[in-house]
């Protein structure tokens, strides 16, 4: 697309210009707008992208928008889940889910308590690198609570396997390990993602993102 | 709209629509936002700025098409937006572009929430992990540990 590649080739030095001029963005009727507007249901969409990442303005509208009962849904453990279940509530098709799903959700979990086993035993097998791993570990641990909490039906008690593979005891091979695991996961997660929507969707979207990160970050 | 553009109301793919356009109004943000983040840095890092900013220049790209088959009115881009804090050295500029990041990765979220379309989830599923992996490098950059987060684009708890 020639205009695109005209826009990239001279990309960084436009936005230095304007850089330059930014400070015209942040004063005025235009700013105020978009400050006042970030909550609003009139809130500019064209703005809305930058409200939800500024750090200087209150709560992001994505934050709240998020609060919707369809992230409930991913988020919330317990009856609220067991609820809608299988069946859903009547004319909620974007909480419903099908029995399908629901095994599909379950092996989802499968997946994710064996990346949370899998860190466990590179952390046995090879302690030294505990002091790096433990925070994705919490991560993974994490993400696992939340994605059970949007299984409905998940008993949350089944044991993980990672494929009867031992964690090396060699700490860069033990390393390699837990990455090709972990990196599996995240495919397998991003590969489900879109067979769902809802929260469900976004829940599996962002742990795959997640774990993508930090299968970059084991390399 | 004028010119005879779908009325949002109208569309079975409203609420898809819309968060497609928070989608592209982050894309337009970070475009910006590079440039910023470009500037703070040594010109021996350009090369990664230029690189994060042609894959928002194609998101963008993509987006433009896909509202527009939609007959949707693509939002524009705006002419400066606000900082959220001062960029005054490399940290600050990392700092930036995790902000971008976080702020396209929680638009896309926001979109795998929405999307009727399959083919929507997973252009949003693909987008937000490559969101994420490009905060990953800005946080290992701002100093941040750990560099990664267990939900990217969602609220943590």
């Amino acid at each position: 697309m020639p205009t695109g590649r005209t826009r990239r080739a001279t990309g960084v030095l436009r936005v230095n210009r304007q850089a330059t001029a930014r400070t015209a963005g942040t004063t005025g009727p235009a700013a105020a707008d978009r400050r006042a507007g970030a909550y609003g249901e009139d809130r500019s969409p064209g703005l809305s992208g930058w409200t939800t990442m500024s750090g200087l303005l209150p709560a992001p509208p994505a934050a709240g928008t998020f609060t919707r009962r369809s992230l409930l849904v991913a988020t919330l453990a317990g009856t609220a889940l067991v609820a809608i279940g299988c069946t859903g509530s009547p004319g909620d098709v974007t909480d419903a889910v099908t029995p399908a799903q629901v095994d599909q959700l379950a092996a989802q979990v499968r997946v994710q308590e064996a990346v949370v086993t899998a860190y466990d035993q590179a952390v046995s097998s090879a302690p030294e690198l505990a002091a790096s791993l433990t925070p994705l570990a919490a991560q993974a641990l994490a993400q696992l609570d939340r994605l059970r909490a949007a299984a409905p039906g998940d008993p949350g008690t089944t044991a993980a396997s990672t494929s009867g593979v031992a964690a090396p005891t060699d700490p860069t091979e033990a390393r390699a390990w837990l990455r090709n695991l972990v990196g599996t996961a995240a495919a397998t997660h991003a590969a489900a993602c879109p067979d769902f929507t809802g929260g469900r969707a976004a829940l599996l979207g962002s742990i795959a993102a997640g774990l993508r990160g930090q299968e970059t970050v084991l390399a | 709209m004028a010119d005879g553009t779908r009325s949002p109301s109208a569309s079975p793919t409203a609420a898809e629509d819309a968060a497609l356009q928070e989608a592209l109004a982050a894309a337009h943000v970070a475009i910006w936002g590079y440039g910023v983040v470009g500037a703070a840095l040594p010109p021996e890092s350009r090369d990664l700025v230029v690189a994060c900013e042609l894959a928002y220049l194609d998101l963008r790209d993509e987006l433009l098409a896909l509202l527009s088959g939609r007959q949707v009115e693509p939002v524009d881009d705006e002419p400066g937006y606000t900082l959220p804090f001062p960029v005054l050295s490399a940290v600050d500029a990392a700092a930036l572009a995790v902000t971008l990041e976080e702020g396209s990765s929680a638009a896309w979220t926001w979109v795998l929430d929405q999307a009727t379309e399959r083919s929507t989830r997973e252009l949003g599923v693909a987008a937000l992990g490559a969101a994420e992996l490009r905060a990953v490098g800005w946080r290992v950059r701002a100093g941040r540990t750990p560099p990664t987060t267990a939900f990217p684009g969602l609220p943590e708890a």
